[in-house]
Parts: C-alpha cells; structure tokens; sequence
C-alpha cells in the first residue's frame, strides 16, 4: 500500500536533518564547581551539564548523589547552587556567562 | 462588562482555550510556569534554526507551529504570564501565583486549567542513579535544549512514549542500546479499529517505529528495567521479561551497558490545584490517576472553576487543543451554555474530541500497569526519593495499619519533601494496595502547589480583577 | 445494628485518648478498653499541631501537669518499646516580648514557674539575639527560657501510643464517629453509625469536641477551640535551635528533626475548619518576617488549619493565662 512507502521513506529522511549541540560547540562558559563548561544561550543549566557529561548536581543529607529526572521542573531532583543561592533548579534555569554554578551538598 | 478567564497552563489545550475565549471577547490571562508557551509536547527550542526540527515528525511540527503562532499573536491582546507559577487556588477562584521573588492574587469569573500531565515511574533497584530520567524528560532536552541525555541510552515502559523518544533519539544521532517494552505490537493491533480513527496520528506512531526498526536497535518485547548498575551513575541496566501480572519470569535477565535508561510508565495529572480548591475528583490509573471529574463542557463540581486536556484525562494534543477550544469558549459564555447555538457553534471540536477518544483509550489501554511490577521494589530501594523513604520503611507502616497516603506520611514523611508527592504518591498508593488497602488513597491536597519563600509570600499583592 | 460491652470507652484516638488508653492498660486492672475515632490515624488535633512541649505557663496546674509530662517524654521512647525513637529535642522554649506589658506577664511568669522548681529565667534582647542569630530586632525586649522545654514528633509520638497501647490490648478502631453517649443504668450507651456501644465508663478525648457530647447528658462545658493556621518550610540546616514563642505575633517557631520550620500562627477564624484561609499565606508571611527575619529565604512548602481546645477545665481562673 502506498502509504507504507511514504512511512518507511520519511523515518530515514529524517534523521539527516538533525543537528544537535555538542559541548564543544560556540557559546559561553559558565563555572562547574570552578571548572568552565560550555553552554549555548537560552540552554539550562541542567542541559549544559548533561550535554558535558556532568549527571550529579546534588549529593543529599543521606549522601544520595541526585541528577535530573524529569527535566521539566516538577521534581526538584536537580537542586543546585547558581551564584550563590541554593535550591535553584538546574532544568529551569537559564545558563548566562560567567554564572558560578555548585553541587549542593547536604542540607542548604 | 466583559467575562474575565483566567487560564493555568499554556499547552495545547490552554493556548487553545485562550484564543477561543479571546475570541468571544472575554478578558483573558495566562500563567505558565515555562519561559515560553507550548507546554510538553510542543516544547520550543531555544536554537530557532534547527526547529528542534526534524526529530519530531512533520504532522506534529506543523500543527506546532499553527498554534504557537496563533498564541503569540495574541498576545498583545492578552494578560501573558510565562515564568509564572500557580502555587494555590481556592474554591472562590481566586489563584496565587509567584514570578521570581513576588506573588500575587489574581481573581477572574472563570479559571480554566489545562496543566497537563507529568510522568509516572516504577521504583526498582537502582532508579535513582544518576542518569536514570523519565523518557519525557530525555525527550524534552532533545527538543528544546538540542542536547543527547547520554552517549548509550536504554529506553524503557509503557504505551507509545518510549517508541517515540527511541525515534527521537535516533533521529538526532544518539545511540540506543535497546527499546523495551511493557506492551506488545500484537496487543496495540487488537485495537485496530480504535486506532484507525486516529489514523493521523497511527501514521505518525508507525514512521516512528520504522525508525527504530531501521536503525536495528534491539527491541525487548515483554521486559522492564529491574535493577540499575553503576556506583556514581548509571552503567548498566538489567531488563528481565514478566509475565501478564507482572512478575519477572526466571532466567530472561538481560545485562545492557548504558549511561541512561529513559523510563515512563505513564502518566498522572497535574490536578493539584484542582484538589486544592474541593473538586470532585475520580481515580482511573491510565488516564492519569485522580482526574477532575468534568462534564462535555470542561466544567468541574465547582461553579467557575473548567479543566480541559490531558489534566481531566490522557488524550494527547489533538483532543487537548479541540477540548481546549471547548472549555475557553464555555469559560467565556458561562450562562449561554445552555443555549442550542452553544452547542452547534463547538460542533466540530466536539466531533473531533469524539473521534479521537476511542483512539486515545486504546493508548491508555497499553497503560495499565500490572501490580506484579510494583513488587520489584525491594527493601532498599527508596520510594520517596525526596525524603529518603525506603519500600521497607514502607511496609512497615502498612504492617502497622497505615495504609491510606495521608496516615503514610504522617509516620514516613513520604509526600512530605520538595515535590509534593509527585515522583511517589501514585507508587506508595499502589504499594499499600497491594498490602490491603481497601482502594487508591488520595492525599489531602494543601497548599503550596509549588515552594514559595517567605519574602515572596510576604510581598503577596492582592490585585483584584 | 451491632451491639458491643466494653468497661471503658475512650472517645477519640489522640494524644489524649491513646496516652489514658496506655496508662489504663498498664494498671493491669483486666478491664475491657475500647477506643474509638472517627477519622484516621492522626487525622484530629495531634497530628496538626506544632509539635512542642513546655514548662513555660504561667498558670499551676499548666505548670505542673507539663512538669510531669516533660519527665515522661524524656524516656518515652525507651517506655514505649519504640526503638525508632520519637525524634526528641529539647533545646529549650523562648518566649519573646515585644512590649513592656509582655515583658512584665513574663517575669510574673517565671516567678511562679520557679516557684514550681521549673529551671525558667529571663534574658534580655540581646542575650534572645545571641541565642537566636536569625531573630528580628524590631521592637524586641526580651524573653524567657527554660532549657528543659523542647519537643517530639506527634507522628512518631502517637504510633509509639498506638503500637503500645494494642500490645497490651486496647482495642483502638478508626473511621467510626460516636453521634451521642446518654445514660444507661449504672452505665452508658454510645451510638455510632455502625451499632451501639454499652460501656461502663465513658473517656471523652475529642477535643474541642467535648461539650457536644456532654451537653445532651445536661454538663456545660465552656471549651471553646482555639484556631491555628500552619507553614512548614523546606529542610534547612539548623537555623533555630530553641522553640520561639512571640507574644505579639501570636506565632510559634519549631525547627523539627527533618530541618523543617514549623510556624504555627494563631488567628481568629469563623468556625472549626481545617482548610488553610485564601488570605493565610499574605497574613501570616509579613508577620513571620519580621519576628525572623533571618529565615525569610526558607521557601515554604505546605500550611493547614487546626483547632485546639483552650484550657483544660479544673477550676477557676480569673486571670488570662499563658
């Protein structure tokens, strides 16, 4: 049938379209417990840290280490220190350069 | 005088319900807890060039992009709040939300949610291992962020979202290692006739899949993730096949080395607010646990108060945009529901809401979780993960008694941290039912919907409309 | 409809009726106990309440009675067979004043609690400010303290009661409401919506509840309830090592085990409801402010509505109390 044709055809059309931020892609910087990370503007946090390798954001008072689990803002996982202040959401903030970003550990 | 609407929710359902109600001249305000408007499943990218683009399929982007543009076009016409967050709302229909370090009071004739869902997941050994994540959630970093979750991702769950993000995945270049799921092909192609009504969509869930079959990643039929390996985060993922209830059949372990295993198991709805303000509520776990009960119309048991999308029930984008349209048309006209030319001016929306119902039951169908799974939890696996509660910790309050959520909490903490209960009420109901409980408890809904400081509860600024 | 003897009935499953329902048990005396509750467990007054226990009253029997329960919660977990513990603190109550006539009801208070051998003294602002980093300055004289003061949780607290009261026997039974207790020969009869109850004595431990079951049987007893709303905040390391009372705010501050900051505000309200008020947050949020301004960064998490019955009734008073 003709439509199993369009289907199969567009799946593989599509993948060639997608392009995809690396970390080594242009941008900013931001500081990772003092170390630079790349970050594209209007990416999160949460996402440059991923996209770098970085998973654990958060290590809690039972020594848990904690990273994003719904990446949206609703689950408060990914709690971290931005710029001093704690409890920040790593998925809902937006990265900006020169941001100092910090594992949050234990109680804040 | 014109009827105010105010709308909590700025997806489908609710941009559609903003621009019907603009429409017949109401006063309209938005609260969206996101920067920008489109909700999950139309999430917008911050890189305009790629469109986030051809990862999802071109129905879908399409239909995006109609009604986001139709949304921001109106928006100088409008009350717009992004980045605002509803934290309670109160039976009056008056709704307190916070932006940044302030909070405020708003008042309207009307207060339509359309707050959607958010992902469920199955507690199993090793689930809260860094690198574990909700395929969604896996899928929204795709979208909006252009990022890749990890380098090997096992995709993992229930009903047609795992299909879609292994797609995705792929689509973008990322590796998976492996697609498992609950819910066989065979068991989705009973529904045939269900499906054929939905049948723009069924194409669209079929390109999909030919991507994953294309792409020869190995795909697991019958199994779930039991157990999680890796010390700092995740390393590996054992995925074992069940049975019809559920319960791991011996000797089907597989062992996938991964850096993430994207999960969902479903949905539940984000129906907080709801509860908060005394709306009567059912419980049917594939449509997203406590639902508002809501007639055709959106409204709820309290006068004033509309749902409308997959809040009052998972039925996707397409019914959540028609039932949107419903919902902001009803929110505007209140009285003039009642009159026949009501009825007919929404004939369409509630054609087409009709028509993909039967579709969007044969989905929630492949959503119906089996209680063996709950039973892969073992005693150290922790079940609120806020507040550090173990499924043995667990069981021994149900030993005690305690068996409905709030009697739970009140002796574990569980539902008590950060989140409110929304990673794990849904998990500690279904575990004390399988230890006696009568039926699935609800717990007594309070405010803060969302955490507010005190300096910002103390800068509250009643602005009545 | 079912019909059931007990020698004793104990109306409502709290602190109250489980604690008499525990002691009444160890007597040993053989008695049938039963105790009833029309909610679930924790659902009443105990488990909305702010958690602390003091010596700090300034009436006797107040003083007293809490004298004699501060010595039982010290070992209550070890007396109760609960080895997870009832998450006791005992940091001491501060009871702030920030007005010269509060200043004054203080010092009058302390006098009488010392009279009573509670170990309660009087500190000014600056050695409250010492103690409590985090307290406002704004208008603030000065307070009393009694280090043996403190707190447990009324979670942990009432389980302990209810495991041990079904140890020795109790028959302890939620979701049944007794509607009315009339007189019955020599006895009582109470009738519940499942069945009717003949029992020889009758505990009534409901609370502000009380005079609605006493005034059928011809008792007037003016316990009226005394509305409370509730914040809790998010876990924080230790911000606020003693309880803080303020008279004037009308608030109460209880950092509990988990790191949260329980604040209890006292406010005059319509009716008996356990709803948080539309206008709570914006009411209580300034006022919490300005008594610590130091916590004002905690976000919050949760608030509820509560009612606890004033005074217990012994005798007379003539004098507006602590």
């Amino acid at each position: 049938m003709v439509w199993w044709r369009d289907v199969l055809r567009r799946g593989s059309a599509n993948k060639a379209k997608a392009t995809l931020a690396t970390a080594s892609e242009g941008g900013f910087e931001f500081l990772f417990e003092g170390r630079p990370v790349c970050a594209q503007t209007g990416q999160s946090v949460g996402a440059a840290l991923l996209a770098s390798g970085i998973r654990t954001l958060r290590i809690d008072e039972a020594g848990n280490k904690k990273g994003l689990l719904c990446g949206i803002g609703y689950c408060f996982e990914c709690r971290c220190v931005i710029d001093g202040e704690p409890d920040r959401r790593a998925c809902m903030v937006e990265a900006r350069p020169g941001m100092s970003v910090r594992r949050q550990e234990g109680l804040s | 005088m014109p009827r105010s609407v105010l709308i909590v929710g700025a997806g489908p359902a609710g941009m559609s319900a903003a621009i019907e109600a603009q429409a017949r001249s109401a006063r309209v305000i938005v609260v969206d807890e996101a920067a920008r408007p489109g909700g999950q499943i139309y999430r917008q990218t911050y890189r305009p060039s790629t469109g986030g683009g051809a990862i999802a399929d071109s129905g879908e982007l399409a239909r995006k992009e109609r009604l986001i543009g139709a949304f921001e076009r109106l928006c100088d016409k409008i009350d717009y709040r992004p980045s605002t967050a509803a934290f309670a709302l109160f039976g009056s229909g008056e709704l307190h939300v916070a932006n940044g370090a302030r909070t405020e009071v708003l008042h309207a004739d009307s207060v339509v949610l359309t707050s959607g869902v958010r992902e469920i997941a199955i507690p199993f050994p090793g689930w809260t291992t860094p690198g574990v994540m909700y395929a969604g959630g896996v899928q929204a970093l795709l979208k909006a962020q252009s990022v890749l979750a990890g380098r090997r991702i096992v995709v993992a769950g229930a009903g047609p979202l795992p299909i879609v993000v292994a797609a995705q995945l792929l689509r973008a270049g990322g590796e998976v290692a492996s697609l498992a799921t609950l819910n066989s092909l065979a068991a989705t192609a009973r529904e045939l006739h269900a499906l054929w009504k939905g049948r723009d969509i069924v194409l669209e869930g079929l390109r999909y899949l030919a991507t994953v079959i294309r792409a020869g990643v190995p795909r697991l039929s019958g199994f779930v993730p039991v157990r999680v390996q890796g010390r700092e985060q995740v390393e590996s993922v054992l995925l074992a096949r069940v049975d019809r209830d559920g319960s791991i059949i011996p000797n089907t372990e597989r062992e996938i080395a991964c850096d993430v295993v994207a999960v969902n198991y479903g949905f539940a709805s984000n129906s907080e607010l709801a509860l908060m303000a005394g709306v009567a509520m059912r419980h049917d776990q594939p449509s997203g646990g406590w639902v508002p009960v809501v007639d055709e119309f959106g409204r709820t048991s309290v006068p004033g108060i509309f749902v409308a999308g997959d809040a009052a029930g998972l039925r996707g984008a397409l019914v959540a945009e028609a039932e949107g349209r419903i919902a902001g048309a009803a929110a505007a006209e209140r009285e003039e529901i009642k009159s026949a030319q009501f009825r007919v001016g929404l004939s369409q929306d509630l054609a087409q809401r009709e028509r993909l119902v039967a579709f969007q039951s044969a989905v929630q169908s492949m959503l119906r979780v089996p209680t063996g799974l709950w039973r892969l939890a073992t005693d150290d696996t922790v079940v609120c993960r806020c507040e550090n509660v173990t499924a043995s910790a667990l069981r021994d309050a149900f030993a005690a008694g305690h068996l409905t959520p709030n009697t739970i909490k009140r002796v574990t903490r569980a539902g008590m941290g950060w989140c409110g209960g929304r990673t794990c009420l849904h998990a500690v109901a279904a575990l004390a039912e399988l230890h006696g409980a009568p039926d699935a408890g609800l717990m007594t809904p309070r405010p803060l919907a969302r955490p507010v400081t005190l300096a910002a509860l103390a800068s509250l600024d009643a602005s009545s409309r | 409809m079912s019909s059931q003897i007990t020698d004793v009935l104990i109306v409502g499953a709290g602190a109250f009726g489980l604690s008499c329902a525990w002691h009444m048990a160890r007597r040993g005396t053989g008695a049938r106990l039963l105790v009833l509750d029309e909610g679930e467990f924790a659902s009443g007054a105990t488990g909305r309440n702010g958690a602390g226990f003091r010596m700090q009253w300034g009436l006797e029997l107040n003083i007293r009675l809490c004298q004699e329960s501060i010595r039982f919660f010290e070992t209550a977990a070890e007396t109760l067979d609960y080895p997870r513990g009832i998450e006791l603190k005992q940091d001491g109550y501060l009871v702030l004043a920030h007005s010269d006539k509060a200043f004054e009801r203080l010092q009058e208070a302390v006098r009488t609690q010392r009279g009573f051998g509670v170990p309660s003294e009087m500190l000014d602002a600056d050695e409250c400010c010492r103690m409590v980093p985090v307290l406002g300055r704004n208008r603030l004289l000065g307070g009393s303290f009694c280090a043996k003061d403190g707190s447990a949780s009324p979670f942990l607290w009432l389980d302990a009661l209810l495991r041990a009261a079904r140890r020795e026997g109790v028959d302890v039974r939620y979701g049944t409401r007794v509607e009315a207790v009339e007189k019955n020969g020599s006895g009582f009869r109470a009738h519940t919506r499942d069945g009717i109850i003949e029992a020889g004595k009758v505990l009534l431990c409901t609370d502000w509840a009380v005079p609605d079951l006493l005034a059928p049987l011809g008792i007037e007893m003016p316990v009226v309830p005394l509305p409370k709303e509730i914040l809790v905040t998010a876990p924080t390391r230790q911000a606020v090592k003693p309880i803080l009372i303020s008279l004037e705010h009308r608030i109460a501050v209880n950092q509990v085990g988990r790191g949260s900051v329980v604040f209890t505000v006292s406010r005059a309200r319509e009716g008996r409801s356990t709803e948080t008020t539309p206008d709570f947050l914006s009411f209580a949020a300034p006022k919490i402010v300005d008594l610590v301004p130091g916590l004002a960064h905690l976000p919050v998490l949760r608030s509820w509505g509560a009612s606890q019955a004033s005074l217990p009734i012994c005798s007379r008073y003539s004098a507006k109390p602590i």
